[in-house]
């Protein structure tokens, strides 16, 4: 395109002068109609963009945490207050994800930098799985789309704790203490221990922006191919076509869990779409959907690969996926 | 493609986001992908990526070497011409495509893929529904003994008393949620009361020449969300409302049974068709955040 030119700046005027066009004329313009888009197309682009539309603040203010931690946490702080037993830190990490209300898309940027902050993998993953459902908003949510079983808000609470416990125990019996960010990210994290000390006040605010913006796109990139795939899947299947795959005591959870997965809900919102599965679906099957999908989603799964290798992208994911479908068994086997 | 063009480029593609967000809060589009309660965080975005893209846009003015770091790192501004277009094409792609089609709004097609709560419950096979339906009923039970439990009337109290005090009810946006809510809970009260109510027409393969449904669909956080709601309508000619029509429908509620659900019914006097409104979500109620 403009391969010729030796700047590209004159094509980035011509996109700043389409967007402007667009701003003024973008919806009184019979688009719709002068290419014969298909309403299945445009559903998909709404579906995506309302995606990415509530995704961004989310990510921004885990942008913004991050830094924060970056600036004011020190090393030593953190190690004084994770215990030196691998296990026994579990439990204060719970604790740090049940007080932190963010929700999947925020963690990750966070946790990334409490782990190159010097944080134990299986600690960080223990936060990553436990704050965005063991939260106050969740469990209201929660319990506002279950009024008549109120048994499910509570059941949500006790197995997303018990998962999350499982979760970072497995984690560290395969990974120990292993370094698994990925390399893009070690580079990163070297560049800022350089400098850090470098600058006056002024310099790290402006620093701080740079960097947020060069983080959005970062991990902008990563949050808008797992939007797209999300408003496919919401798009093009239907959802009765998992229900046919069988709803038992033994598939139940995992059609719903696979649900979960596909459809990358915030975990604020997630309840509202269970409760529609009430009656359907057993009230296990629904909490496995509930303590699955915040924990891990298609969106996320996407999102974690900005930072983690690839291979333990796969093995957290096989991990969580294997524990929570146990629980769930253990679950319906005991208490229901 | 060097450093500040790098910069430049993104200063334009964040700027586009604004124009993307003022563009949609102006025409009040925005509803149209986002529940009401999640405006204060769109408004945070907005001047966030408005910051961002200002800082952008004048460090792109200095194009001394790497000014910022002085560190000779690059971060990931890639130097592959193909790569870095394709990255920042998944970018501008969305804001372009959103400012053409922000005002389409979701309909049939999406609610037979989410699935109608009563077509889905009645399209299974008796044998799978049965155990989930001895739950729902020890549930039941349940409900009158335990008083901590919220029930749909306890919930919309006010709505409760007054939708049962009249004799015709009309549902708007702000009641529709509650209405529907209400009236699924429990049928009884409402039986033989005139009803008002705007949606749009949605049928199912399975359904009967004389059976549509009016609906609208419900948004918690985003529209990826959104469950659809909706009241049966059954009578004659109904045949000549296609799906995602939207219409007024007048007519006298009953009450029908399928599945074990107790489900309303519009028997139909008046259907007109209208516009579609300029808000045709709604909205569940929340009573914390946002």
């Amino acid at each position: 395109m403009y391969q010729d030119h030796s700047s590209p700046s004159s094509m980035i005027y011509l996109l700043l002068v389409v967007f402007f066009a667009l701003f003024l004329f973008g919806d009184t313009l019979p688009f719709e109609a002068l290419f014969s888009i298909p309403p299945s197309l445009l559903d998909l682009n709404t579906m995506f963009i309302s995606i990415v539309l509530e995704a961004i603040p989310f990510v921004l203010l885990g942008v913004f945490i991050s830094a924060i931690i970056q600036t004011f946490l020190k090393e030593e702080t953190l190690k004084k207050f994770i215990p030196a037993n691998p296990y026994l830190a579990l439990f204060p990490a719970v604790a740090i994800g049940a007080v932190f209300p963010v929700c999947e898309c925020a963690i990750v940027p966070i946790v990334r930098r409490l782990i190159q902050k010097g944080m134990p993998l299986h600690v960080g993953i223990v936060i990553l799985v436990s704050a965005p459902v063991l939260n106050p908003i969740v469990f209201l949510s929660t319990f506002y789309a279950f009024q008549t079983d109120l048994s499910i808000a509570w059941a949500r609470m006790g197995l997303a704790f018990v998962v999350s416990l499982l979760v970072g125990a497995v984690i560290y019996q395969f990974f120990g203490n292993r370094w698994q960010l990925n390399k893009a990210t070690t580079e990163a994290m070297n560049h800022h221990h350089n400098h850090a000390h470098a600058n006056d006040r002024g310099g790290k605010i402006a620093e701080t922006f740079q960097h947020a913006s060069d983080e959005f796109f970062d991990m902008g990139k990563f949050l808008i191919i797992g939007a797209l795939f999300a408003g496919i899947v919401q798009t093009f299947v239907a959802r009765e076509t998992l229900m046919e795959i069988g709803n038992g005591a033994l598939a139940g959870p995992a059609v719903m869990m696979g649900l979960a997965y596909i459809l990358s809900l915030c975990s604020e919102a997630d309840a509202f779409v269970a409760s529609s599965f009430k009656g359907l679906f057993s009230s296990t099957s629904i909490l496995a959907f509930l303590v699955y999908g915040p924990m891990t989603d298609l969106k996320n799964t996407i999102l974690m690969l900005a930072y983690f290798k690839k291979r333990f992208v796969l093995a957290f994911l096989v991990i969580v996926t294997v524990v929570v479908y146990a629980v769930s068994l253990w679950y319906d086997a005991f208490f229901i | 493609m060097n450093r500040p063009s790098h910069q430049f480029l993104r200063s334009i593609i964040l700027f586009g986001f604004v124009l993307f967000l003022i563009k949609l809060m102006v025409s009040g589009d925005i509803q149209k992908f986002i529940a009401p309660r999640m405006m204060p965080y769109m408004y945070f975005t907005l001047i966030v990526l408005g910051v961002l893209a200002s800082i952008q846009f004048f460090k792109s003015g200095f194009e001394e070497q790497g000014d910022d770091c002085g560190c000779g790192h690059d971060h990931d501004y890639s130097k592959s011409r193909l790569r870095s277009t394709i990255i920042y094409l998944l970018f501008i792609i969305p804001v372009m495509t959103g400012m053409m089609f922000s005002d389409h709004v979701i309909g049939s097609s999406a609610a037979s893929n989410k699935g109608f709560k009563y077509e889905m419950r009645g399209g299974s096979d008796s044998s799978d529904i049965n155990a989930p339906d001895q739950t729902a009923e020890a549930d039941t039970s349940e409900q009158t003994e335990n008083p901590a439990i919220l029930t749909a009337e306890k919930r919309y109290p006010e709505l409760s008393k007054e939708l049962q005090s009249t004799n015709s009810i009309h549902m708007t946006a702000d009641n529709y949620i509650g209405a529907i809510t209400l009236m699924e809970d429990d049928m009884d009260p409402y039986v033989g009361k005139k009803l008002t109510t705007h949606g749009f027409v949605f049928r199912d393969d399975n359904f009967p020449d004389n059976q549509i449904v009016i609906g609208r669909f419900g948004i918690s956080c985003c529209v990826a969300d959104a469950g659809i709601y909706g009241i049966l309508v059954q009578g004659e000619n109904l045949e000549q409302y296609k799906n995602d029509t939207w219409v007024e429908v007048t007519g006298t509620l009953e009450k029908v049974e399928a599945n074990g659900w107790e489900l309303p019914l519009i028997q139909p006097e008046a259907i007109k068709p209208m516009e579609t409104p300029p808000e045709p979500y709604v909205y569940e109620d929340l009573e914390f955040g946002g």
